[in-house]
């Protein structure tokens, strides 16, 4: 871009520009005025294949443990079961508290091959700060568990993570440390967690279109190590994931916008040590008052999830799970109110 | 957290843990050592050795360092969230944190 500045400007000292040409797509000319008049004019579809891949400018991969956001988000909605009511008041534009009722069921595991459920209502009360530097979100349940998450930027590129369940039975409760720093085009994280937990991983940009990444992590307690792949190649259209690890798992995901409006997913997971392989296919639909979205799965899992706009700031929520193999069938309804 | 999110759920959440959060346990581990260090060197005491005194002194001070850091975490996030909050512009009254509208 710099070379074609100067020969712009260099040209235009030579001859007065002449009017430039009425564009042909409307788009405005990629070497300024005085050059547009001077050189043929490509059509834009050409420009776009032709560009050149800058290979010390590529964009910044997606974080680590996201490369599978898409897949996550269309084909594992929050499916609940009961009645589910979420208010939250925001008091000012950054800082928000908000009240949740859940009265639902609990599966407790049995040795039998049936499916036993205990009625439980539960009250969440939550506050949220979210500044572009800070972010703080505290929920507090009835029964003493504390779920805290803190974001702070140290500086441009360095950020905190803390993550954290904290109980009020002693040795249950759980905390991650993470610091991320963000470079041109890769990222990298260092996490340290309770446990003794170490892990850090690393991802680059390879093309502007794919990005890979590795991880590897410590456990103390149990003298445990571990150490994971994973790839993800997106285009506008598009979203592939991979991910191995030698824990066993092989992991891959693809999501297609099929349009505006509709976008289909798919997922395979394998599991070595196991011996588990699932997969699932699902769909999402945004549409204007709603979205809605639907999976199946190879456990023989049905589900579907439905969030309404009923009006400014109140959604409406319908979701079911339908499990055929263990005839286990969840069905739940609620409200949101405030954004 | 993708490995472990997918692949072995049980190892993290069922074990039962001793050191909750190892951040503050390196930091205040090394400044304990080097205390314990000078303490342990001045009496003759030979029971244990200066070293295995310093680590004593640092795990029991770091344990107990961990324990009321969870218990001030536990209590004080939600209050300090709710803090900062109230202090961030444009300052919301205490009726409009009390108000259920």
């Amino acid at each position: 871009m710099g070379s074609a500045a100067s020969a712009a400007s260099a040209a235009s000292d030579a001859a007065p520009p002449p009017p430039s040409p009425a564009q042909p797509h409307g788009a405005a000319p990629p070497y300024g005025v005085g050059l547009a008049g001077i050189l043929p004019q490509k059509p834009d579809g050409d420009d776009k294949k032709e560009e050149k891949v800058d290979y010390l400018n590529l964009p910044c991969p997606v974080p680590y443990e996201e490369i599978q956001r898409e897949a996550l988000m269309s084909l594992k909605p929050e499916l609940f079961e009961g009645l589910r009511f979420d208010f939250t008041k925001m008091l000012t534009q950054k800082f928000a508290l908000s009240h949740s009722v859940l009265m639902g069921s609990l599966e407790v595991p049995s040795q039998s091959a049936d499916v036993i459920k205990v009625p439980t209502s539960q009250y969440e009360f939550g506050a949220n700060f979210l500044d572009p530097k800070l972010m703080l979100i505290g929920r507090l349940m009835t029964d003493g568990r504390l779920n805290a998450r803190v974001k702070c930027d140290l500086t441009e590129n360095l950020a905190l993570k803390i993550n954290a369940q904290l109980t009020s039975e002693p040795h249950y409760s759980q905390g991650m440390f993470n610091f991320d720093y963000k470079g041109t085009d890769y990222r990298a994280q260092f996490q340290i967690g309770n446990n003794a937990f170490y892990g850090a991983n690393y991802i680059q940009s390879v093309t502007p279109n794919l990005s890979m990444g590795t991880e590897i992590f410590w456990l103390g307690q149990q003298r445990k190590s571990g150490i994971g792949f994973n790839s993800r190649y997106n285009t506008d259209k598009m979203v592939g994931t991979l991910q191995v690890a030698s824990t066993g798992i092989v992991a891959l995901s693809y999501v297609q916008k099929v349009s505006e409006k509709v976008s289909l997913a798919t997922d395979f997971m394998y599991n070595h040590m196991s011996r588990d392989v699932t997969s699932s296919v699902g769909y999402d639909y945004i549409l204007r008052q709603c979205r809605l979205r639907g999976k199946v799965d190879s456990n023989g899992v049905v589900a579907a999830y439905l969030e309404e706009r009923l009006n400014m700031g109140v959604n409406f929520l319908l979701s079911a799970e339908i499990d055929h193999p263990k005839k286990n069938y969840k069905f739940g309804f609620g409200m949101t109110v405030g954004e | 957290m993708n490995l472990l999110s997918s692949g072995s759920p049980p190892i993290i959440t069922t074990h039962k843990l001793q050191y909750p959060k190892f951040l503050i346990i390196l930091l205040s581990a090394t400044r304990l050592a080097e205390a314990a260090m000078e303490k342990g060197k001045a009496p003759a005491e030979a029971a244990e050795s200066a070293a295995a005194y310093a680590a004593r002194l640092a795990r029991e001070w770091s344990t107990w360092a961990m324990k009321n850091t969870k218990v001030v975490a536990h209590y004080g996030f939600i209050p300090l969230v709710i803090l900062v909050g109230m202090r961030s512009e444009p300052k919301p009254s205490l009726a409009q944190l009390l108000s259920p509208v």
